[in-house]
């Protein structure tokens, strides 16, 4: 069943001018993009930085409106919700962060962070706190700690207990496992994979390293400036890329 | 040339480097691999006499022949530079934002070796060429936030490159970088000390970068050593409990996805997280993470021992 449906999202920005009175230039982050996600599913995103890639991203949470495009999810065209109907429709979609200390107010308990989504959508915190925290291995004491308090793979899980509190439907992750040591990165893939079987979780997963991929995604697609170069089935790219490109990205991540 | 002989650091909460010993000859490349907290960038800047003041040293530091190891701030300001020199993570962060990257090249030239104005500025554009930056004498021109990340770190090996050191250290050079830029980099430092005959200390946690680059690795975990040897045959057939858990963790981009029942395939971890210094085991610090770990291997420290200097009492080292 498809969850989300994007078709042909294309988002330019614009560029300061070059002469006074000339045009602006314009910047195209992302050109025609179209792809589904099931629920269950992970569709990988990969290309290096500048291609378009958390455009993507912000187009798919509707933290932008795209200039061409529309993103259905669950049948509900997001970009032409009213606000206060896309505000209802948020739970069911969450975003997790490259850097988990920017993400969390250091000033806060971490419980206080992971009530906020909840506050949110005027939801009761229960104990939703303490069952998300151990969902992700963490213990449901951590809640009165702070984030200085935790290691940079603990922090990571944090973030992800926070994205899975309101129970959603599909998870955005951007370059999520990124700044990770190699063993840490093993086990928040393995928690990805973990939530994803218990949750039924759709997810749309960004990276710019194909080994972190190819360990997660079923499809697979691959941007560079702005355009897909190809994408369909992640072990069909991964094991005959059609394109130079992919092939180079390929290499980059090669085992050692 | 460099000879580092049982260096331990050692700081308020604990001891973060115990007995590293280490010999870098001209032309070596050497791999140091380990994750955060493993002593790795600290034993760098031991190595450039920049130990932060805070710690407690012990061993020798021989460069040269010359021992370094009670040097002062001006024995070593000569040495830094013209035969160490260094590089880091965050090429923005390390040039200043507010100067042409040219003339923050030519400083050390016109500080070290006395060139005039114009002389310094036609040798920054030959190391810009050699660096293989485009353009070189527009690029020496151009302000940090005018160049790409790739082009920033180029910029700083050519800084390094300015005074002819015969070791260059590598802290993470690739890490802020895109994977296609990563490996130009990697490429370009192996291809300089190549043609420089110049020794190369590559820091990293990334295992792809350190075997394209370096014939000779030191696997480093919680301040220790723990495995040692050709670069190949450490990566390709590790012996230590951490070295193999560690190279079982990267994910095969090739590998099969789904198990027969149609299950996602879970990928090869090491127990637990790197403690804090205070909380490292007295013994072996892999300890409590290890699935070879004996009772005795908490309390006693092990010793190394066969041609990769194995520090593991458990696992026999073959050649």
């Amino acid at each position: 069943m498809t969850l989300l449906r994007a078709e042909g999202l294309t988002r330019h920005y614009p560029l300061p001018r070059t002469r006074v009175l000339g045009p602006r230039p314009r910047l195209t982050a992302i050109e025609n993009a179209s792809f589904t996600i099931s629920a269950g599913e992970t569709l990988g995103v990969v290309g290096e930085s500048g291609s378009g890639k958390s455009t993507l991203a912000r187009l798919v949470m509707a933290f932008e409106k795209p200039d061409a495009g529309s993103v259905a999810f669950d049948g509900k065209d997001l970009h032409s919700l009213s606000r206060p109907d896309l505000r209802r429709l948020r739970p069911e979609f969450q975003m997790i962060f490259q850097d988990p200390y920017g993400s969390l107010d250091p000033r806060r308990t971490v419980g206080w962070s992971l009530g906020e989504p909840l506050r949110a959508m005027g939801a009761d915190e229960g104990c939703k706190i303490a069952d998300s925290l151990v969902q992700v291995g963490l213990h449901a004491e951590d809640a009165t700690k702070f984030p200085h308090e935790f290691s940079g793979g603990q922090r990571q899980r944090i973030a992800i207990a926070r994205a899975i509190i309101t129970r959603p439907q599909l998870l955005v992750a951007d370059e999520a496992v990124s700044a990770l040591d190699v063993s840490v990165r093993a086990q928040i893939l393995n928690l990805l994979m973990d939530l994803q079987e218990e949750l039924g979780l759709a997810m749309l997963f960004i990276s710019h390293d194909m080994a972190v991929v190819a360990a997660l995604c079923d499809t697979l697609m691959v941007l560079k400036s702005g355009n897909v170069l190809e994408q369909g089935n992640a072990a069909a790219i991964l094991n005959a890329p059609q394109h130079e490109y992919t092939q180079s990205l390929l290499t980059a991540a090669g085992t050692p | 040339m460099i000879k580092l002989d049982t260096l331990s650091v050692t700081f308020a909460a604990g001891s973060a480097l115990r007995d590293i010993s280490l010999k870098i000859a001209p032309g070596d490349r050497l791999g140091i691999v380990g994750e955060s907290g493993s002593g790795k960038s600290l034993l760098a800047s031991c190595l450039m006499g920049m130990a932060p003041d805070a710690a407690t040293l012990s061993g020798t530091l021989t460069i040269d022949g010359v021992d370094m190891s009670d040097a002062d701030e001006e024995t070593w300001r000569p040495l830094r530079a013209r035969r160490v020199a260094m590089i880091f993570q965050e090429p923005m962060s390390a040039l200043n934002p507010l100067r042409r990257v040219g003339d923050t090249v030519a400083e050390p030239l016109r500080l070290h070796f006395g060139l005039s104005r114009d002389e310094a500025a036609k040798r920054v554009a030959e190391l810009f060429a050699e660096v293989d930056l485009p353009n070189p004498e527009r690029r020496a021109r151009m302000f940090p936030h005018e160049l790409s990340g790739g082009q920033r770190q180029r910029v700083l090996i050519a800084l390094a490159l300015a005074c002819d050191p015969a070791l260059l250290i590598a802290d993470e050079p690739t890490t802020a970088l895109d994977a296609n830029v990563a490996l130009q980099v990697t490429d370009l430092l192996v291809d300089l000390s190549e043609k420089r005959g110049m020794a190369l200390v590559l820091i990293s946690h990334d295992l792809a970068s350190v075997a394209r680059s370096t014939e000779r690795v030191a696997v480093m975990y919680g301040g220790d050593i723990v495995e040692r040897g050709g670069t190949d045959d450490v990566l390709h057939a590790p012996q230590h409990p951490y070295t193999r858990g560690l190279l079982a963790a990267r994910p095969d981009p090739q590998a099969a996805l789904r198990d027969e029942q149609g299950k996602r395939k879970r990928l090869p971890t090491i127990p637990g997280n790197v403690p804090p210094l205070s909380g490292l085991a007295q013994g072996c610090r892999f300890a409590g993470r290890c699935a070879l770990e004996r009772p005795d291997c908490a309390t006693a420290r092990p010793v190394p021992h066969g041609p990769r200097m194995l520090l593991c009492p458990v696992v026999e080292g073959a050649a």
